[in-house]
């Protein structure tokens, strides 16, 4: 069996999560981009029945020992916290043709059938942001999991629309960096 | 059932009852009923229709000799079997699995008219090869996939009994007569594999499908998430 790479298991707000991020290293391994995922199950009218702890060892105990994976995706997004599950410096499993270079961003609920609840939307875009920022990653780069052809299903739904994602992640990335640069100022 | 080519035949009310099972989504064939009833038990499925393209769900029609019948409506994959005699395709809803991606075959029989479940996986479900041992029984052999390692997964489908054999993160190698060799790889080289590139397997095992068939029935729950 795959020897298991282990989860952070620990819950952010967006604020936090950026300041987290900043601690983490990415010496030994760096994505090259973001594949952005739904969970389908659980939904996100049912992810709050159990608690975020509990949700962290149940989700662990099933890539691990269900399906015997060394690893899972990367966040499960929230509509109030953005969970770190596996560790941000280690490749992650999530999508067969990009385990090894992309990071997997969880959001969860079923965008198939669910209305893609704003405000997972915004701790996703949050958590994009911080992403992209932390190694250089052109937003532009951004995929979607059903755009791997190697993928077996429709993920995520219809309701979540790649380059709506891009846009809002684009304007947060430019919040989050505005850098030195006044627009029409002089020196 | 009525058949979508029996409509025209039939009164103001049936029809509209016909119509809302097929426009609303409701498939009142999968308790057994009959779908292409009146057909002799001499005739053959020549022909499939299918209206998804693997990934989205749509109807499936089997062709009988001049006539199609609606099988389903939320089907993914279809394969022919036994000649003609029969027919399996894979439905969503399966035994949960990554995002829950898993999927059902069901195998539906043309001289009885009736279809029933025979797997409910965590994995999508691929390719099916249905197979007769020497001993003269007929097996399935389910090639499957996940979606998130990107792994093959195989089972041993008893017709009459459904699944009695899955091996996890495996792929065919080969099959001489009865026996079936799976090859098994490495995480890592999932990946590989599904960027067409060659990989060698870094352990084969044989298996008789035989013994395997003599597996209880193997019943998959959903984990908990």
């Amino acid at each position: 069996m795959a020897k298991w790479k282990g989860i952070i298991g620990q819950s952010f707000s967006p604020g936090d999560f950026h300041s987290y991020v900043s601690t983490v290293t990415f010496d030994t391994w760096r994505p090259q981009f973001v594949v952005l995922h739904n969970t389908a199950v659980p939904k996100l009218s049912d992810w709050h029945s159990v608690p975020g702890e509990t949700r962290m060892r149940n989700l662990e105990n099933y890539y691990r020992d269900v399906q015997r994976w060394s690893a899972g995706p990367h966040l499960f997004v929230a509509d109030d916290l953005i969970w770190v599950f596996t560790p941000l410096n280690v490749s992650g499993v999530h999508s067969p043709s990009w385990n090894s270079i992309s990071w997997g961003v969880e959001m969860v609920g079923d965008y198939q059938v669910e209305t893609f609840s704003p405000a997972v939307k915004r701790n996703a875009v949050s958590a994009l942001a911080t992403l992209h920022a932390a190694v250089g990653v052109d937003p532009l780069t951004l995929k979607l999991h059903k755009e791997d052809p190697r993928t077996t299903h429709n993920c995520p739904g219809k309701n979540v629309v790649k380059a709506d994602m891009i846009a809002q992640l684009t304007e947060a990335l430019a919040l989050l960096h505005p850098g030195d640069h006044i627009p029409g100022g002089m020196i | 059932m009525i058949a979508i080519h029996e409509i025209r035949r039939t009164s103001i009310p049936t029809m509209g009852i016909a119509l809302f099972f097929i426009f609303c989504g409701v498939n009142p064939l999968v308790h057994g009923r009959a779908v292409c009833a009146g057909k002799s038990s001499s005739q053959r499925i020549s022909r499939l229709r299918a209206e998804s393209d693997g990934i989205t769900p749509g109807a499936l029609f089997v062709v009988i000799g001049e006539t199609e019948c609606r099988l389903s409506e939320i089907v993914l994959k279809a394969w022919i079997l036994s000649g003609g005699k029969q027919v399996v395709f894979s439905t969503p809803g399966g035994a949960g699995g990554y995002e829950n991606e898993g999927q059902s075959l069901h195998l539906y029989d043309l001289a009885s008219d009736s279809q029933r479940v025979v797997l409910s996986e965590y994995f999508a479900i691929t390719g099916v090869l249905a197979v007769r041992t020497h001993a003269g029984q007929d097996a399935l052999i389910v090639e499957m996939r996940d979606g998130g390692l990107g792994a093959s997964h195989i089972a041993i489908v008893d017709p009459n009994r459904g699944e009695v054999f899955v091996e996890q993160k495996a792929r065919v190698v080969s099959r001489k007569g009865d026996i079936l060799t799976l090859g098994y790889f490495h995480d890592e080289e999932w990946e590989l594999l599904a960027r067409g590139e060659t990989v060698r397997p870094y352990r084969t095992k044989s298996y008789n499908i035989n013994v395997l068939l003599k597996g209880k029935p193997i019943v998959r729950e959903p984990g908990p998430q």
